[in-house]
């Protein structure tokens, strides 16, 4: 009873965040500030429904899958937000207007 | 200048001192980890948006290539923070950061991971770990 | 309870849908892809509570390298033909 409760309140944790990040990608006004909400947002809502999952279907190999993909999450959603964010960078992509500091700019490396 | 000759401390003294660190750091990132998602969060549902984007480079004390990687990693990872760009000589990230409105405290919240991060990646009492 | 869930995520999925069509950049089309793939992530886990099929879950492990995978070559591919227009 109280195992199905925690389950279900984690698995309502990460639909809220991920809901959240959907959000999010409507509203915010430009690729990085996206890029920074939603990719990481979306990783920890989607190691809270897996833990939830966990929680609702405990047996040895449920526990090895989740905890493999919270790492594999972890691991990923940094690499995949430097890939696009760079992606955006390099493509022109314009930043929001209220961006008051740009160090990259001096750089002036796109390519 | 002259180099001062590294004296280590024993080594079942420099097993739980490094133990503890990276427990530490590990605790601390979960922790700042949460904070973070926490001021994304409530960004993305408040009515007026306030965050102040900004583009930084934040120069790094991190020198092999696995403690640039894993600080460019760990900076991705946490919401708001965003590493655009790594430059390696000297080593610099390019920080896109939501809630930059203050660039001093900015850098001095990412120079406290850096060191914390630096303290549980080196050896302790080692010649790299007083660089 | 589990219904509702799966609901919503439908909906935020149209909403990734709807910014790799619409997105104004290649790089929003990107990011949308990597939302997407982790909606339904999210999706394939709750359904393998709802249905009782833990087999299911065999899927996530999948579905989060796929995902991963396919975000950084959709980036590099418009990091690529970006630097070649501007050439």
């Amino acid at each position: 009873m109280l195992q199905s409760l925690a389950g279900h309140v984690l698995i309502g944790i990460g639909t809220f965040l991920v809901a959240a990040a959907a959000v999010g990608i409507l509203r915010l006004p430009d690729i990085f500030n996206r890029t920074n909400a939603v990719a990481k947002a979306v990783a920890l809502g989607v190691s809270c429904i897996l833990a939830g999952v966990l929680v609702l279907i405990p047996s040895p190999v449920t526990a090895v899958i989740v905890v493999l993909a919270i790492a594999a999450q972890m691991f990923t959603a940094p690499i995949a937000g430097y890939a696009v964010g760079r992606a955006g960078y390099r493509s022109g992509a314009p930043m929001a207007a209220t961006t008051y500091r740009n160090d990259l700019a001096s750089r002036d490396d796109r390519s | 200048m002259t180099t001062i000759p590294p004296v280590q401390r024993h080594l079942l003294v420099r097993i739980p001192v490094r133990t503890g660190r990276i427990v530490g750091f590990a605790g601390y990132y979960a922790w700042e980890f949460l904070k973070a998602n926490a001021a994304v969060l409530t960004e993305i549902l408040r009515p007026r948006p306030r965050a102040t984007p900004a583009v930084i480079a934040v120069p790094l004390r991190c020198r092999r290539p696995v403690e640039i990687a894993s600080m460019a990693n760990l900076i991705s990872l946490t919401p708001g923070t965003l590493t655009l760009e790594v430059a390696l000589d000297p080593p610099t990230l390019y920080v896109h950061g939501m809630f930059a409105h203050d660039v001093d405290r900015f850098l001095a919240d990412l120079r406290t991971m850096e060191d914390r991060l630096l303290a549980a990646m080196r050896p302790v009492d080692s010649e790299r770990e007083r660089r | 309870m589990l219904n509702v869930v799966l609901g919503v995520l439908a909906v935020a999925m149209l909403v990734a849908i709807g910014r790799t069509i619409f997105g104004p950049t290649p790089a929003d089309r990107a990011l949308a892809v990597d939302f997407g793939f982790a909606i339904f992530v999210a999706g394939i886990a709750v359904l393998a509570v709802r249905l009782d099929e833990p087999a299911l879950l065999d899927l996530v492990l999948a579905a989060t390298l796929v995902g991963f995978l396919g975000t950084v070559a959709v980036a590099k591919l418009v990091e690529h033909v970006a630097g070649r227009e501007a050439r």
